[in-house]
């Protein structure tokens, strides 16, 4: 059977004996998936680099430097948004990407992510966005129609003007309401997802 | 373009060295690191050097090593722009040139062939000596000026690909190479004197 990435990151010691060949279709493949770094420290945390030959190795070496600074960026980020958001008494709330990294779970090992998505009460969405500004965020989403999209689809605006996407709604079983809309689904919903939040300890400003 | 992709792929993954938008030529065991920005002469002086004996290991990427701040060759053909061809057509008659690029985005680009000795110690690594910042202009004297460690390490900095990326690991490298290495600033207009300045580094007497 021809080793693919998903298999070899679902059993990772499936990387023993292949063949140069193979390992340039593996690496091609995770680069362009953007999981080379996730495979590098999966194996690296394996034990199974001395299984790789050399060429291959130094690529998931190099990823893995570069998936560690990107972790390192990501923390110094959200230590960034983290101070802005900590003069109005809004707790930091992470989604997605950041969230698996800052909480150091399996999924956020090596994982790249080009933005941070935070979850703030809506009513307070105005005073957020003015603290990150004056924190020295902009907005990268000037356009009406773009801002409009976010803010009416997306629901939730998010730093650097990227949004959330969010089913707020879906939260509540059995409650029908316009998905996103309803004030007492919102509630409840920011409610569950603060009581069910890893907590992050490690932040220096909290 | 070809050329540009190749250095892509080095300066974007080879993350087992710190590397450098730099020239770097060797005499006598010494290496010689030529940060610089584009337009401040750095592959025109690595040309004529490479023309005059100094063995090529790249005029474009230095690579060092971590573990040591031993540099690494990648001997390719240097690329010259514009006025830079005839230069050292004049400065070396016997200079081999590929076919002129007319009209890219640079302007007039030719390669000058990289020297058949400096291929053949392709794997032949060096130790660093000095770090020279070269700038040519017009009708200058050639001046040599020593540079305080502390602002040859910021300009390294500069002209690092993978320095921030790196975070501790860069710094210590970087640390260990402007430590181990003198940094001077060079102002050329005579590529002749330059020849004179370079091999007395290296203590060859004219």
């Amino acid at each position: 059977m021809m080793t693919s990435l998903l298999s070899v990151l679902r059993e990772p010691a499936a990387v023993r004996g292949l063949s140069p060949g193979v390992w340039d279709l593996l690496l091609r493949q995770a680069a362009s998936a953007d999981v080379l770094a996730t495979l590098g420290l999966l194996l690296q945390d394996g034990g199974l680099f001395d299984a790789v030959p050399a060429a291959p190795r130094a690529h998931l070496e190099w990823a893995c430097t570069a998936g560690v600074s990107h972790a390192r960026g990501a923390r110094h980020e959200v230590d960034m948004i983290a101070a802005a958001l900590q003069e109005l008494s809004v707790p930091l709330i992470l989604l997605k990407g950041g969230a698996y990294a800052m909480a150091g779970l399996d999924a956020g090992r090596g994982r790249l992510f080009s933005d941070i998505d935070i979850l703030v009460p809506k009513e307070r969405l105005h005073e957020v966005e003015a603290a990150l500004m004056l924190h020295g965020w902009a907005s990268t989403q000037h356009d009406e129609y773009d801002q409009r999209y976010y803010r009416e689809w997306m629901r939730l605006a998010g730093v650097d003007g990227r949004a959330v996407p969010a089913r707020p709604a879906a939260a509540i079983a059995g409650h029908r309401c316009a998905p996103g809309r309803c004030r007492q689904c919102l509630l409840v919903y920011w409610r569950q997802l603060v009581a069910h939040a890893t907590n992050i300890a490690v932040l220096p400003s909290l | 373009m070809l050329e540009w992709m190749m250095n892509w792929c080095v300066s974007n993954r080879a993350h087992s060295w710190l590397l450098l938008h730099a020239a770097v030529v060797e005499k006598n065991g010494c290496g010689i690191i030529l940060p610089a920005p584009p337009g401040s002469g750095k592959s025109t002086l690595c040309a004529a050097l490479v023309c005059r004996g100094w063995r090529l290991l790249s005029d474009e990427l230095t690579l060092v090593r971590h573990a040591d701040g031993i540099l690494a060759p990648l001997p390719r053909p240097v690329s010259l722009k514009n006025a830079s061809i005839d230069v050292i057509r004049a400065f070396a008659p016997d200079a081999v040139f590929g076919p002129l690029a007319y009209g890219t985005a640079k302007g007039t680009v030719g390669h000058l062939r990289a020297p058949k000795n400096s291929i053949q110690r392709a794997n032949e690594y060096a130790a660093p000596l000095a770090i020279v910042f070269p700038r040519w202009e017009a009708g200058a004297a050639t001046v040599l000026t020593p540079l305080p460690k502390a602002r040859s390490f910021m300009r390294v900095a500069d002209n690092a690909f993978n320095y921030m990326l790196l975070g501790e690991h860069g710094f210590q490298t970087l640390g260990k190479l402007t430590e181990n290495c003198d940094g001077y600033e060079f102002v050329y207009s005579r590529l002749d004197e330059a020849m004179l300045t370079f091999d007395a580094m290296v203590g060859e007497a004219a």
